[in-house]
């Protein structure tokens, strides 16, 4: 099984303070440790696990990103990516633009390494939160999709698929290639040993030139969005913040109660 | 673009019941469609969608599509974007509303990639602009950054807008509104997903975080799987949901079903009980939309209390059973 795993750098949620650039109106990333999403290490999991358990198959990672995710991309090296792309793109892009990006990088890639088996993504992004790269990343590679996967099996070319959904499950079955969007799984992502987390330092990263992949640049960017932010503010925080400090808890109870009773929260 | 006409508001259905959120993407729908003299629409699909037509009406849409046929009875990605695919092509609606619910989410950026159009994400407010574009506001970064988007050069417009944020109207049955069925010629082979299984929640308790008014959570401060028995008997005083942050999931205190927060859900309540949560930023990223917040917790310099309404810096395990007496005192006084 041939698995390719999008995944994307963010700005460290521990220390991220969110800024807006006036001019662009977008987020200002820099200046911030870059990690990987969260949802993106449980994808990575997945496909590593998922590699694990098919002889003979292999897991690439594709970022697209600013050089510094060089880094990132390395980590995913270490904890079992077998090969590393990364893409760097205009900034500004917005959903339809990134994954169009994403689209034409996997095909490019496809060139020289064959056809993928199977791709996949976070279910979302921790810093954009929208959730829409995944579903038209699959639409614009013409692949059937199946999102908020919790667990992947595969026997030969057919994949089984555990899905979330109001708040029970879905077993969906799909013949490769596939896309899958990632969310949270029963386990938490694997940690590089020493002997790795080395290696991958010395490990090359291929870097994919945005023009080499053909894409319009009128199309992606901030130009080619196609929903454009027309303002962004911050506003007011709202919290007066009354705390309640007595030490006898039926005395603080009986303050918070009549709180919320004024409140007619109660 | 002067031919798109219209707000669409798809009522997505499981298992033939409709879900609340697209009776409440209704309401936001008529308001605009109201200010430009044109109709908002109710869009439903799969199984009983028929019968559903009469209550979309009741909750204010003018008109509705049903699409009732075996092959589309079921939810599928390839199946549903195709037949909406075909809806846009032949209605030209201006804008479509789509929940964001799981299935929602996998129809809306696929269905706008398919008609090479713009989405936007988590709609908490709607408007219009002079060019009669709908300005799309979204909160983001626990609600310190609000964002408004506009589609200008693409038709329609789609957004995705979260349970509960909007709150449909009172039914009312003397309104009317048209229904028209249509049927979706699908290509042989085009759904290309089985559905083998469907698969209950394991537990028996329901766990609707996203459309709860009242949400008690319990974080780390616990201490013990057995402390949420004390989460549950406030909850339970309050008609409330349990919440969980991901500490206590991770500690298998509870099942994630329950976690709040970047990996779990996002809600939005109109009153947030926190206890023995620490107000982790990835906890907040998940509540910070709740309309009144309370934490419980030993530590003052907690995180959560920068948030809060109304805190107690005290024991949970000794201040959440005395508030459980109060709120049934309370709630008896009140009766």
């Amino acid at each position: 099984m041939k698995i390719i795993v999008c995944v994307k750098q963010i700005p460290d949620p521990e220390q991220f303070v969110a800024k807006i650039n006036p001019e662009t109106k977008t987020l200002i990333r820099a200046g911030f440790p870059g990690v990987i999403n969260s949802f993106d290490g449980y994808a990575l999991e997945m496909a590593v696990r998922l590699k694990e358990s098919v002889e003979g198959s292999t897991v690439s990672v594709l970022a697209m990103s600013t050089p510094d995710a060089k880094s990132m991309l390395q980590i995913c090296l270490s904890v079992g990516a077998d090969k590393a792309f990364l893409v760097t793109g205009p900034s500004g892009s917005d959903t339809m633009g990134t994954s169009l990006i994403l689209a034409r990088a996997i095909r490019k890639i496809e060139e020289e390494d064959g056809p993928f088996d199977a791709i996949f993504c976070g279910r979302q992004t921790t810093d954009g939160y929208t959730g829409f790269v995944g579903p038209a990343l699959a639409e614009r590679l013409a692949l059937p999709q199946v999102t908020f996967v919790t667990d992947i099996s595969a026997q030969e070319q057919l994949l089984q698929a555990k899905r979330e959904n109001n708040n029970g499950f879905e077993i969906i079955e799909v013949a490769a290639p596939a896309l899958f969007t990632v969310t949270k799984t029963d386990y938490e992502p694997r940690f590089p040993t020493v002997r790795s987390r080395l290696a991958s330092l010395k490990a090359p990263v291929h870097n994919l030139d945005l023009a080499g992949l053909g894409v319009d640049a009128d199309t992606v960017g901030l130009k080619g969005a196609k929903v454009e932010v027309v303002s962004v503010s911050e506003p007011e925080q709202k919290r007066a913040g009354v705390i309640i400090t007595v030490e006898d808890p039926g005395e603080a109870a009986a303050q918070l109660g009549k709180l919320l009773n004024e409140k007619n929260l109660v | 673009m002067e031919e798109y006409k219209n707000f669409w508001a798809v009522v997505e259905l499981a298992d033939g019941k409709p879900k609340g959120v697209g009776f409440e993407l209704l309401n936001p729908g008529k308001q605009l469609a109201t200010q430009k003299g044109e109709k908002v629409v109710a869009v439903i699909i799969g199984k009983n969608a028929g019968a559903v037509a009469a209550q979309a009406i009741s909750y204010g849409a003018g008109e509705v599509i049903v699409v009732e046929q075996e092959n589309l009875s079921e939810y599928s990605t390839d199946g549903y974007t195709y037949a909406l695919e075909k809806l846009v092509q032949k209605y030209k609606p201006a804008a479509l509303l789509v929940g964001a619910t799981n299935n929602g989410l996998d129809l809306a950026p696929r269905l706008a990639a398919r008609l090479n159009t713009g989405v936007a994400a988590d709609c908490t407010g709607l408007s219009l602009d002079e060019g009669g574009n709908v300005v799309w506001t979204r909160l983001s970064f626990n609600g310190k950054i609000k964002a408004e988007a506009v589609c200008r050069n693409f038709r329609p417009q789609i957004g995705t807008v979260r349970p509960g944020v909007f709150k449909r109207t009172e039914p009312d049955t003397a309104l009317k509104g048209n229904v028209i069925k249509e049927n979706i010629d699908l290509p042989a082979n085009l759904i290309r997903t089985r559905l083998v299984e469907k698969i209950a929640p394991e537990t028996s308790e329901t766990v609707d975080l996203e459309t709860a008014e009242i949400i008690v959570t319990g974080g780390r401060g616990l201490g013990k799987a057995e402390n949420f028995s004390i989460i549950r008997e406030l909850a339970g005083a309050l008609g409330a949901t349990v919440g969980a942050s991901r500490s206590a999931v991770d500690s298998g205190w509870i099942s994630h079903d329950h976690q709040v927060g970047q990996t779990g859900k996002t809600v939005q309540p109109q009153l947030y009980i926190a206890c023995g949560v620490s107000g982790a930023i990835q906890h907040l990223a998940g509540m910070s939309g709740s309309h009144n917040v309370v934490a419980i917790n030993t530590d003052a310099e907690a995180a959560i209390f920068k948030i809060t309404d109304y805190g107690v810096v005290g024991d949970l395990t000794k201040v959440v059973p005395e508030l459980t007496k109060v709120v049934k005192e309370i709630k008896e006084k009140n009766q």
